[in-house]
Formats: structure tokens, C-alpha cells, sequence
């Protein structure tokens, strides 16, 4: 063999020279982060799983509600039930993957480190808001989704105009679930501090406001109260939607309360955080 | 490349950075003096971390503050540890790189090489949580680098490292600076600046004292007469018996005090001292009017 078959290559560090991502997409690379730190808990893998649990129940009860149906029975509705326990379920995922987002950062001073790197503030609150949305959506509106598709094939009587108004009521709703459990979580996580003392306060605020919500609403009679708890709102605006169960005003009262918390939450985040907003 | 022109910044009532005035050549320039001078706040200037309240600062002609095409070529190593303990080095220098825009795989790439260069190689998998101080260090002045910055402005980066470990690290300093990489370092420790550079500035109070080469500032130093005022009895004999010394260029009687300019303060205070227990003059009191330079000088001097 001569010297000219033989190379030696350069195996040594060679400067990027490829398309950088755009700086819009940015926000879901703190999105990404956020999640991957979440997964990295066992529990947080066990609930994700057990949230789709219901989705089997429920899916055998659709199954028996329609043979039931056609032997000339008739059972209660499952969408209302069926978005009470996967509200629950929004709950817990929600405080795995937001209870340190904002407070965390705050506490280390890891802000700092965020908005050297060209990183707008509103990029960072986009990825931080939207791995709890996804957290959210992924216990709510996968699932119910699914359930739709299974409750469409299920029943002789549902037809497709009837499917798309689910889908559409279902995007509506764990959108509204979203958008409100996420900007409270963050704004408990600004507020608090710690991520564990965080996470308590989420779990007290969604059973207290539920209890409060309840508890008006049966004290004084004026059932659009239970919009005040979150949880209660989005399990209302469920049985008004896909249950068929509520009136138009229900339906805005419940869609308002959870944007007055969402709205409640991104002010509480935007002042903990006014420092940066410039940045 | 680094520019500041009537640089202030207030925080409420507290002015941390006061009328600074300076511009910066290429290479290495050391930031010194002493804890709570305003180093970390010029530094948050000149990183777009904060708006000037008054006057401006530039980096390579441009205002920092929200200029994200300009933070996309700067390196910022912070003073204190802003990590999450649970991330690991590879992971947390990786996730910083691909804010930049980096592909996952390229952005792991440049972390494991950034972080190769400050030693952290057999550290890459361990949660930040385990490393030590030296340790984080090193992975602050890593997430500093990773991106190849044009700009790199290094908070104490070395506080805490070993001798080793800070031998090297300068010479990383001082290589990244051979290849074009404009770099401010802070400190407030002299010799660590001197064995990085030669062109530093000095600031205390939030004021400039001085800038330029570390031995033209010493002599300037030596050369700039510091002020010493007194309260004694028999003001006028004190001060004709301070005049017999070379080291005292000036004496002042005012009101009730006299003031003492002199280049060598330790030598005149020694000696005042001397008077005053000798019972020659009973002195009252003592009181340096330039304490900035003061605290500067002994600063340079120790």
C-alpha cells in the first residue's frame, strides 16, 4: 500500500456551521426541560399511567350503557364523572411539573442565568406555561378523546356532527383546564418559593377552592359559584358540554371563572417576576 | 468592546454603580475591588441584566439591554451558583447551549467539549447537587463557554478552585483570549487579575478609581497625596511638626482641624500616632478623607 491510500482525518472540535433553530421556537426547549425533569420522578411516570386507568372503565361503561340502551334502559351520562376523576388526575400532573417552575428559578437566581442566553421573558414564561398545559391536556383531553372516539363506535345513535361537537367541547374545556391550572401553579411557584411548599399550597388551593366553590354555591343557592373552585369549573363546563346537562349562561359563568383564575395567576407571575420583563 | 459613558445605576435610595466612564481594548481586562464596590452590577450591565439608570454601556458598539442578538455571542459566568442540583453538568451546560438555537446532538457536543476543557470530563453523568465548590466553578465558567462566545464577562470565576485549578483556568482565560475572545474578568483579589492581565479597572463605591496598566496605577498610587484630617490641640505647631517629613506635601489649618496631605500615609499615621503618645500634642481626633483611595491602596499594597 503507497502513502496516498493512507489519511489521517481531523477527529478534533469543528465550530457548528448548520441552520441554528429560530429564536421563536426557543420557548419549547424550556417546555422540553421542564417536562424531562418531571418524568424523571416515579410517581410522576405512575400517575401518567394510571391517568389513562378511567379511560378502561369508562370505556367498558360506554359499552354496557349502549347494550343497555338498546334493551330500552337508560344510565346516567360518563363525561361528567369521567373529567371529575381525570381532573384529579390534571391535579396531581400539574404539581409534578409546575410546583419549582417559576419559584425555583427565583430562588436560585437561575433567571440570571435564563436571560444571558438570548432568551425573551415571554419565551420563558411561553415554555414554562406550556409544560404544564401539555401535562394537563395529556391527562384530559388525550383521554377524552380517545373516550369520544370509543362512545362514537359504541353507540348506533351518535352520529358525526354529534362527535365533532365532543371534540370540539373536549378541546374547549382541558383547553380552559389548561390554561387556568396552568398560570395558578406558576403563581404558586413564584409566590412559594420552594417547590415542596409550593406543591402543598397547589394541593390545599384546588380542594379549598372546590370546597369553597361548593359550599356557596349550596349556601346560597346560586349554583355558577361552583366556578369558583378550578377543579369544580372545568367538571361543570364537562357536564354542560358532553353531558348536555347545562344552560349557555352555565356554560360562560364556569368558562369565566376559570379564565378569572388563569388571569389571577399570569398577574400574580408577571408581578414576581416585573423584574425581568424587560429583559 | 466594552464601553460605558455616565454609567449609573440606583437601586431606590442606593446608588451601586456612579458616573462610570471608561472603554475597554481587546483581550483579557480584570475588574477589581473590593466586596461591594459594584462589580456584579456593572457586570449585569454589560450582560443586558440591567437597565442603565443613567449614561450607557455597549458591547462592541451595542446596548445589551434587550439586545438578544447581542446576548447570542456573549458568555456570562455569574458569581453565585444558579443551578439546578438535580440536572447533571452534560445535561445542564447542554440545555443552556441549545437556547442558542443548537440541534440537541450539536448543542451536547459543544457542552462535553466546554466542559472537557475546564476538567469536568469524568464528571459529565453526576447530578450538579454532588460536585463541589471548585466543581461548580468549573461548570459556571463551562455554561460560560460552550456556545464559543465572542464576549465573555466571568463574575469571580475563580473563587473557591484550588491553585491548581486556578492555574489552569487562567491560562483558559488567557488562550480564549489569544484566539479573539474579548474578556472582562472581576475579582477582588489582585493577584488573581495579575497573573490574567495587566489592564484592569478599579472600581469602589460604584466609582471608577482608576484604569490602566496594574503598575502604572501603583505608581499613580504612590504618587497621589492622601489626605489625613485632625482634631489636637495646638493645630499650627502639629502641622510645622509634621511639615519636617518629605513624605508631607501640604498642611491645612481649618476651623478646628487641621488637614494633612501626605504620600505616605502608613509612615504619617505611624507617626501621629507617636506625637500623640509621646505627649506632645494631644490629639483628638483622626479621620482619612479619602478612603476610597485608602481602602485602594492597601488594597494594592498588601
Amino acid at each position: 500500500m503507497s502513502h496516498d491510500d493512507a489519511r489521517i482525518y481531523d477527529q478534533s472540535y469543528r465550530p457548528f456551521a448548520g441552520d441554528l433553530a429560530s429564536p421563536r421556537s426557543r420557548f419549547l426547549i424550556i417546555a422540553a426541560n421542564e417536562l424531562r425533569q418531571a418524568w424523571k420522578s416515579k410517581w410522576f411516570k405512575r400517575i401518567a399511567w394510571f391517568s389513562f386507568g378511567p379511560l378502561i372503565v369508562f370505556a367498558v361503561l360506554v359499552v354496557v350503557a349502549a347494550r343497555f340502551a338498546a334493551l330500552g334502559g337508560q344510565m346516567e351520562d360518563v363525561w361528567m364523572p369521567f373529567w371529575g376523576i381525570q381532573m384529579f388526575f390534571a391535579m396531581l400532573m400539574v404539581f409534578f411539573i409546575g410546583r419549582g417552575a417559576v419559584g425555583e428559578d427565583l430562588r436560585t437566581g437561575a433567571l440570571t442565568v435564563y436571560f444571558s442566553r438570548p432568551v425573551s421573558f415571554m419565551q420563558y414564561l411561553a415554555g414554562k406555561w406550556l409544560a404544564v398545559a401539555v401535562g394537563v391536556l395529556g391527562v384530559t383531553l388525550v383521554p377524552g378523546v380517545v373516550l369520544a372516539i370509543f362512545r362514537w363506535l359504541a353507540e348506533p345513535d351518535t352520529g358525526l356532527l354529534d362527535f365533532l361537537l365532543w371534540l370540539g367541547s373536549l378541546l374547549l374545556i382541558s383547553g380552559l383546564a389548561a390554561l387556568c391550572m396552568g398560570w395558578v401553579i406558576l403563581a404558586v411557584s413564584a409566590l412559594s418559593g420552594r417547590a415542596r411548599a409550593a406543591g402543598i399550597v397547589w394541593v390545599v388551593l384546588f380542594f379549598v377552592s372546590f370546597g369553597i366553590g361548593e359550599g356557596l354555591a349550596e349556601a346560597t343557592g346560586i349554583y355558577e359559584l361552583n366556578a369558583l373552585g378550578f377543579g369544580q369549573a372545568s367538571e361543570q363546563l364537562a357536564r354542560g358540554l358532553l353531558g348536555g346537562g347545562g344552560t349557555l349562561g352555565e356554560v360562560f359563568w364556569f368558562s369565566l371563572g376559570q379564565l378569572g383564575w388563569a388571569l389571577l395567576g399570569l398577574v400574580v407571575v408577571l408581578f414576581k417576576l416585573r423584574r425581568w420583563m424587560r429583559v | 468592546m466594552f464601553q460605558a459613558t455616565g454609567l449609573t445605576k440606583w437601586f431606590g435610595q442606593v446608588i451601586a454603580v456612579n458616573d462610570l466612564t471608561f472603554e475597554s481594548r481587546a483581550g483579557i481586562v480584570g475588574l477589581l475591588g473590593p466586596n461591594g464596590a459594584g462589580k456584579s452590577t456593572l457586570i449585569k450591565l454589560l450582560c443586558g441584566q440591567l437597565r442603565p439608570s443613567k449614561g450607557e454601556v455597549k458591547v462592541d458598539g451595542q446596548p445589551p439591554w434587550g439586545n438578544r442578538r447581542l446576548l447570542s455571542s456573549l458568555g456570562y459566568c455569574p458569581e453565585h451558583d444558579r443551578f439546578y442540583e438535580d440536572l447533571t453538568p452534560l445535561h445542564f451546560v447542554s440545555l443552556l447551549t441549545r437556547l442558542h438555537g443548537y440541534p440537541a446532538d450539536q448543542a451536547d457536543e459543544m457542552a462535553r467539549k466546554a466542559l472537557e476543557l475546564v476538567e469536568l470530563s469524568a464528571r459529565l453523568e453526576s447530578p450538579i447537587r454532588t460536585l463541589s465548590h471548585g466543581m461548580r466553578q468549573k461548570l459556571k465558567v463551562a455554561q460560560a463557554l460552550s456556545h464559543d462566545p465572542g464576549w465573555l464577562v466571568l463574575d469571580e470565576p475563580l473563587s473557591g478552585m484550588d491553585p491548581v485549578s486556578r492555574a489552569r483556568m487562567i491560562r483558559l482565560f488567557r488562550d480564549k483570549a489569544g484566539e479573539g475572545t474579548a474578556v472582562l474578568v472581576s475579582s477582588h483579589v489582585l493577584h488573581e487579575l495579575e497573573a490574567m492581565t495587566e489592564d484592569i479597572l478599579l472600581i469602589n463605591r460604584g466609582r471608577l478609581l482608576a484604569q490602566g496598566q496594574v503598575g502604572a496605577i501603583r505608581e499613580l498610587i504612590d504618587a497621589h497625596p492622601h489626605r489625613i484630617a485632625l482634631r489636637a490641640d495646638r493645630l499650627r505647631d502639629l502641622g510645622r511638626e509634621l511639615l519636617k517629613h518629605d513624605d508631607v506635601v501640604r498642611v491645612e489649618v481649618s476651623g478646628e482641624r487641621i488637614i494633612v496631605e501626605t504620600r505616605s500615609p502608613d509612615a504619617c499615621y505611624t507617626r501621629i500616632g507617636e506625637l500623640a503618645a509621646g505627649g506632645d500634642f494631644q490629639v483628638q481626633s483622626m479621620l482619612s478623607l479619602d478612603d476610597n483611595l485608602e481602602a485602594v491602596f492597601r488594597y494594592l499594597v498588601k
